[in-house]
């Protein structure tokens, strides 16, 4: 403890809590008082051990409203970040749904087959022949042509 | 984010439908076939003349040169794959119907017997017509020439839709 009367005002001047005009005489004082001067050097001293260890910043009430703004703020931002990731996948998956949609609409959906189609066509009556044809309505025909003296 | 996952939602329930649901039965099915018997004659008729019952076969049986249809009978056939299916058209014709498979375009195979008595007694049906077809649905299948006292049986057949 410096045991001039200025101490106190060598405190405050430190902390720059002295007003211009003041803080000219303790600048003044000091620099011709070896005790101000050694208690100036003693909370250099200090102030440098306090900066060089870990600092926990704490939130005064005049910047707690800056920091909640601040949190909302980054929250927001990774907010978007993943909106724009899910649009982008549903995007993606929209377009190889419709894509795959239509391929199996297009290649697996069997086409109806409107004609009929005689495999094999064939008579056991002697002297019979058979014929087949197809008219316009697309229906078709199994003739059988027996012999005009068939014993039947 | 809600919408993302509701479209998720949605697509999987589109999707994932039709994996989980049963095979459609239609392959177990029987096959249904129409036939109309008709019996085609000359009466030197200055018009042609069809029975009631047959309106609806007039187109199909323009091609034939008799001016009066008869139907002489009706009926549906019902049968499995594999499975034949006969109706006596007369005392002398016997339709035998055979489904052998149905095919992804909605065909079915077909093998259709016309069989007809000879005049011997006891003696063995002959196979007047017998074919394998693919036979659409809808579509109508006629089988003809077959004699019928003075005119021709005329039998014709759709294979139900």
């Amino acid at each position: 403890m410096s045991g001039c009367k200025w101490s106190q005002r060598v405190d405050r001047w430190f902390d720059s809590e002295t007003s211009s005009e003041s803080s000219a005489e303790v600048s003044a004082h000091v620099s011709g008082c070896s005790s101000c001067a050694a208690r100036l050097s003693e909370l250099r001293r200090l102030r440098a051990a306090a900066t060089s260890a870990v600092r926990h910043e704490a939130i005064g009430d005049g910047q707690f409203p800056a920091f909640m703004a601040g949190v909302r703020e980054g929250l927001e931002i990774r907010q978007r970040g993943w909106g724009r990731f899910w649009a982008l996948a549903s995007l993606t998956a929209a377009a190889l749904i419709a894509a795959i949609s239509t391929f199996v609409i297009i290649s697996d959906e069997p086409k109806k087959v409107d004609a009929t189609v005689v495999e094999s066509c064939t008579t056991d009556l002697e002297g019979a022949t058979v014929r087949t044809y197809e008219d316009a309505e697309g229906d078709t025909t199994i003739a059988v042509t027996m012999s005009k003296d068939d014993i039947w | 984010m809600k919408v993302a996952a509701l479209f998720w939602l949605g697509a999987i329930a589109v999707f994932g439908a039709p994996v989980t649901s049963p095979p459609p039965a239609q392959s177990q099915d029987a096959v249904r076939v129409d036939v109309v018997a008709v019996h085609a004659f000359s009466e030197n008729r200055g018009a042609r003349v069809f029975d009631k019952d047959l309106q609806e076969l007039k187109e199909a049986l323009s091609d034939l040169d008799y001016d009066t249809f008869r139907r002489l009978s009706a009926t549906t056939l019902r049968a499995g794959l594999n499975e034949e299916a006969t109706y006596q058209i007369n005392s002398r014709y016997k339709l035998c119907v055979k489904p052998l498979s149905r095919e992804p375009s909605g065909q079915v195979r077909l093998n259709v017997r016309v069989e007809m008595k000879t005049g011997a007694a006891g003696a063995k049906p002959v196979n007047a017509i017998t074919t394998t077809l693919l036979i659409s649905p809808d579509k109508k299948l006629k089988l003809r020439g077959l004699k019928l006292d003075n005119g021709e049986l005329v039998v014709v057949l759709m294979l139900r839709g």
